[in-house]
């Protein structure tokens, strides 16, 4: 049979069931179910689906989806899938009535053995939300990569029991990343390799102050904005807490951070091959020859010129 | 035998539907979780009839799979630490490639290929290709994708108008 004679045919709908759940799969949920009413073919195919990106348009134009959890209800009742792979919510909560959705819908991926959990939950007001993870969550043995991405606080009840046996991935942005909280989420986590925390708006000393004490963690990634200079301290602190990395990344910022304890002694680095440095003009030159003096193996240097626009 | 008695000389011969006859290296062909299971159980003897993949179709899912087999070989030896940064440009090629090879088939046969690399059991291509259709389909409205899939609805008006009330949450 030769290709391209069947322009007119709906051979689309003739791929097999596993073929056309392949390709649900990688919509946006909403996507998925209105192919519901192409044609009989198509009617329940959807409810077979094991991925699900539920976004509740608040970045639309048209703005926020006002029937956004009647939809999430709705589509979680009825889904036929056991095991979940994906689970995205995008939401941005309003209402109290709102936010209590949330923590079900957690609680129904945890107990479809979500591998990748992706939680994005802001609030649209002003103050402190709190938003308590489910028990379920906190010893969820199937979940492999778990991202938070909120301004909202996520909370932890100080008796749970925290235990993630599969989880390899942590990404955390969270506003105020919360030291208590991060202690932990990764005080059971035998074999998370990668983990990533963005923070701003670190408030005083004990809530930034995190304790990471992962053997098994092979990438480390963390952006913490914060105004004040002493925090030039905890820097140099995270400096020695990791030196004995193979590869170390700093971006421009944190080196003009670095520069301001020029003086202080800095952890040699036995391991380092790899080194990525963000440099400007004035401190790079500075700091330059002192990173290479503590790294005496190093074999890969990427310098990322950074220059300062002077405003007169 | 848990694992497969795979050589890098010997060849498997691979028959379309159409009869047509291709030769894969066994190292390629690993990357078939159907071929990989065969040669495992020791019966990829003689010609191995793949009779759901015409040839035109065969010989894109084996340039595919030529393809990322010289990937992973140059990959093996460039794996030490201070290569990383060439993995990582390498990994960006092949994401370059996958696209190009994907944009430059018809509809027809994208469609040759979901069904020829589900049946041969090739992830990596299944995932690319319906990936393609996805994106296709996505943020269009029911109308708009029968028209471009030619999809006849074989429902009446009443009924139609029921699924959407029944799902009405999807169409808000």
């Amino acid at each position: 049979m030769a290709l391209g004679k069947l322009g007119e045919e709906d051979i689309i709908s003739r791929l097999s069931d596993d073929v056309l759940i392949h390709i649900l799969l990688r919509l946006q949920t909403k996507d998925a179910v209105r192919t519901c009413v192409l044609s009989s073919r198509w009617r329940n195919l959807w409810t077979l689906i094991y991925n699900f990106y539920f976004d509740d348009g608040e970045d639309d134009p048209f703005g926020r989806d006002p029937s956004f959890e009647k939809f999430v209800d709705g589509v979680l009742s009825v889904c036929q899938s056991k095991d979940v792979h994906n689970f995205y919510l995008d939401c941005t909560m309003i209402s109290d009535d709102e936010i209590s959705h949330v923590v079900p819908w957690i609680s129904f991926a945890v107990e479809h053995k979500v591998r990748n959990l992706n939680l994005k939950v802001d609030i649209d007001r002003v103050g402190v939300w709190l938003v308590r993870l489910p028990q379920s969550l906190l010893t969820c043995s199937s979940l492999v990569e778990l991202t938070m991405l909120s301004d909202c606080i996520f909370d932890i009840p100080e008796s749970s029991v925290v235990c993630f046996p599969s989880l390899k991935i942590i990404f955390m942005s969270i506003r105020s990343p919360d030291g208590n909280l991060m202690k932990k989420l990764f005080k059971n986590c035998p074999i998370l390799e990668d983990l990533s925390i963005h923070g701003s708006n670190l408030n005083n000393e004990d809530e930034s102050t995190f304790d990471i004490n992962v053997s098994t963690l092979k990438m480390f990634r963390i952006w913490l904005v914060t105004i004040d200079e002493l925090e030039v301290n905890h820097a140099m602190e995270l400096l020695r807490g990791i030196n004995c990395t193979k590869s170390l990344s700093l971006t421009a910022y944190t080196m003009e951070f670095i520069s301001l304890a020029i003086n202080d002694e800095m952890p040699t680095f036995s391991n380092l091959i790899h080194l990525e440095l963000g440099i400007k003009a004035c401190f790079g030159r500075k700091l330059l020859p002192r990173f290479l003096a503590i790294s005496p193996n190093l074999e890969v240097l990427i310098l990322e010129m950074v220059s300062s626009i002077v405003i007169n | 035998m848990s694992t497969p008695s795979v050589s890098v000389n010997r060849v498997l011969k691979l028959k379309s539907s159409d009869g047509e006859i291709f030769e894969v290296k066994q190292t390629v062909a690993v990357q078939s979780g159907v071929l990989k299971q065969m040669m495992e159980d020791g019966c990829t003897e003689g010609e191995i009839p793949l009779n759901n993949v015409d040839s035109p179709t065969l010989a894109k899912i084996i340039e595919w799979c030529n393809k990322h087999h010289d990937n992973d070989v140059e990959g093996r030896v460039l794996s030490e630490e201070r290569e990383k940064e060439k993995e990582k440009e390498k990994a960006a090629d092949m994401k370059k490639w996958e696209s190009e090879f994907i944009d430059a088939l018809n509809r027809d046969e994208i469609y040759f290929l979901l069904t020829g690399s589900n049946y041969m059991d090739i992830k990596e291509l299944l995932d690319c290709a319906a990936q393609k259709v996805a994106d296709m389909v996505k943020g269009k409205t029911p109308e708009a994708i029968r028209e471009m899939f030619n999809i006849q609805s074989d429902f009446t008006e009443e009924e139609e108008e029921a699924i959407r009330k029944e799902n009405q949450w999807a169409f808000d």
